[in-house]
């Protein structure tokens, strides 16, 4: 189930520390942080690229 | 109607939008709940609420608010009688204001605790304190009488001095106030979030006194337990969590939205303040709290910890955990982690006395710096008993009545109206129009029939726990078990002959990293820890010191029934109060269309 295992500089030698992550957990993190950050670039820079509807009279008022 | 205000620019209103929504719940509260509800599992029903319930939801607040505005009107009693002329509406409404104000009276509260640690991150406070130090300085904080630092009644100078804040800043207005601060604010909050998410996860077990690596952390908050997928509970805490983090069904969003431009864009909008709240909640959420706290306490110390919530962890322990990393970096981290709480605090709380200040500009036509002065008032006189007798209960109590109960049944009466009152069909128009985006058909058919079924569900769901709140029937078993410890062992009793008949009262006293054994299975686990719990809970009670003080223990839980019993009609009056003044605008509104 581990994909990695990375010996670490622990303090106590008799119970060596392993550096893992559970496949699903991987894959869960990798889904979930990628689609949440790709949705949330796509649409702040669609907000970004989207120009005003009428530039002489924006609703905003400094856009 | 007077209130001629607008948002100064697009990325202004998203970012005060994303900020109403970025609140303390997505670092504090996301990650507990994930934790306790199927791991990386939760993300599953969490996901689908955002989709069938969150971004419906968005698409409805936005529309209604832009809807209202176009009429003048920048408050929920209003904004809903535009879309139907029935009084019924304009008193629904009135949970609108009410939930902003009981909110904002113990939000400000939280709030200010991040000011008074920041102040004390500055000055060393928690240099050479050992976690039980760091953990008590905390209980005396929120004891108004004592003090952690040696500043007496230091927690209400905070808090006043943070109520300030908020009200001079609504003062300055929504482009001037507002927009500024969470042009500010919002940034620093995902800077600072993505240092800590970074050192978070970085963290190296052997160096700097931690114990694991983050990535341990991350892997047990993320692993998946798929099997939660079929547990109702799992489901109702993913919806509530939806619920709270993008601040539905509290009327803020309708308010902030009401400001907008009839021709201007909400699908692109809605979606890009909606979705940057997700990213701050989901990743930068999981990155921090867990992992460092694991890294440095252990992934048994931590599950123990989060059984009461994620405030324990980011106030009593991160404080601590951060002076591991010498002085220097403890003071920079401390900064950064109580700034960006503070940054999502501020702008959460400033959204919740918009609605307060837009209803007595259009109705009593207020100026802006009054409205926003009697805001600050209200909620000192609201909030003085979340502060003064935050150890009795009157915090949890407000929490629960109008920080959740209320969002439900707002939001479930504002899904039937915009889908079936107003009509699906006037209501999707308004969703679609000058749309900077195509929305998908699929959601007018989850807005009319999933979202409020979802709702309805959630509502039903609650009532079970609702009832055991109105009964306190949790300090009410607390009693009885301290009048009777034997209860506590008959208890017991009955989990060892039930989930943990298959472990040895050895493994159940005795073993060690239960979390990451898999000599258990999950249920079992629980079981372990919840053993452990009654057995210290039975010896604390059955000891002779605690013999002496049973009766103040039990005379102090009576108290909080009463204080908590008091803190409802107070309530209520409130919720009153506000619909007497819907029905005096209302009238006034009649009495100037008949002249």
């Amino acid at each position: 189930m581990h994909i990695w295992y990375i010996w670490q500089p622990e303090k106590d030698k008799q119970t060596p520390i392993v550096k893992h992550m559970n496949t699903s957990a991987l894959i869960m993190i990798i889904v979930s942080f990628s689609v949440v950050t790709f949705m949330t670039i796509y649409y702040f820079a669609k907000v970004l690229r989207t120009p005003p509807k009428d530039p002489k009279h924006d609703s905003y008022l400094d856009t | 109607m007077s209130n001629k205000e607008s948002w100064g620019s697009r990325i202004g209103l998203i970012l005060a939008m994303a900020g109403n929504a970025v609140g303390l719940g997505n670092f504090l509260r996301f990650p507990v709940q994930a934790i306790q509800n199927g791991g990386g599992a939760f993300i599953i029903p969490y996901l689908v609420c955002f989709l069938l319930m969150g971004i419906p939801l968005l698409y409805v607040e936005w529309a209604m608010g832009r809807f209202g505005g176009k009429t003048g009107n920048h408050s929920t009693p209003f904004i809903l009688n535009s879309m139907d002329k029935r009084k019924l509406w304009k008193y629904v409404g009135v949970f609108g204001i009410f939930t902003n104000l009981a909110v904002a009276g113990y939000y400000c509260y939280i709030e200010s605790w991040t000011l008074s640690y920041i102040y004390h991150s500055i000055v060393g406070s928690f240099q050479s304190m050992d976690q039980t130090q760091v953990a008590g300085f905390f209980e005396s904080y929120v004891d108004i009488s004592g003090s952690g630092s040696g500043i007496h009644f230091e927690a209400l100078f905070f808090w006043i001095i943070c109520i300030f804040i908020n009200t001079w800043i609504l003062s300055k207005g929504l482009s001037d106030g507002v927009e500024k601060t969470s042009k500010i604010g919002m940034p620093l909050l995902i800077l600072f979030g993505i240092i800590l998410a970074i050192k978070g996860i970085t963290l190296q077990a052997g160096s700097e006194n931690a114990i694991l690596d983050g990535t341990v952390g991350l892997n047990y908050l993320w692993t998946p337990d798929f099997d939660s997928i079929w547990n109702f509970k799992v489901w109702l805490a993913a919806a509530g969590q939806i619920f709270f983090t993008l601040a539905l069904g509290m009327g803020s969003i309708h308010c902030y939205a009401s400001y907008i431009k009839a021709n201007d864009d909400i699908a692109l909008n809605s979606q890009s303040a909606g979705w940057m709240n997700e990213f701050v909640e989901v990743v930068l959420g999981s990155s921090i709290l867990i992992p460092i706290a694991i890294g440095y306490l252990g992934i048994d110390t931590v599950v123990e910890m989060t059984k009461t919530g994620g405030l324990g962890l980011g106030f009593k322990t991160l404080p601590y955990l951060f002076q591991q990393w010498g002085p220097w970096l403890a003071a920079i981290a401390g900064i950064m982690w109580f700034s960006l709480l503070f940054f999502a605090g501020i702008t959460s709380s400033l959204a919740m006395g918009t609605p307060w200040i837009g209803f007595l500009q259009d109705e009593f036509k207020w100026k802006r710096e009054n409205a926003a002065w009697s805001f600050g008032i209200i909620i000192l006189i609201l909030g003085l008993p979340t502060v003064l007798f935050f150890n009795e209960g009157v915090f949890d109590e407000y929490d629960y009545w109008a920080g959740t109960v209320s969002l439900v049944v707002f939001a479930l009466f504002e899904i039937i109206l915009f889908s079936w009152i107003f009509g699906i069909e006037k209501g999707w128009k308004e969703i679609i129009q000058s749309a900077d985006i195509k929305v998908p058909n699929f959601f007018k058919f989850v807005i009319k029939y999933i979202t409020p079924l979802l709702l309805a569900l959630v509502f039903i769901g609650s009532l079970p726990d609702i009832w055991n709140t109105i009964k306190h029937t949790q300090t009410k078993h607390e009693i009885a078990i301290i009048q009777n410890p034997d209860l506590i062992q008959t208890e017991i009793a009955d989990i060892k002959q039930g989930l943990l008949k298959n472990v040895s009262d050895s493994d159940i006293f005795n073993a060690e990293n239960i979390m990451k054994t898999d000599k258990f299975n999950k249920d079992e686990k629980a079981a372990i820890f919840t053993v452990r719990e009654k057995v210290d809970l039975y010896e604390r009670y059955t000891n002779s010191e605690f013999a002496k003080n049973k009766a103040n223990t039990i005379a102090k839980l009576e108290k909080t029934m009463l204080y908590k019993n008091i803190s409802r009609p107070f309530l209520i009056i409130v919720l009153v109060l506000i619909a007497y003044m819907v029905y005096l605008a209302a009238r006034k509104r009649q009495a100037n269309t008949n002249s």
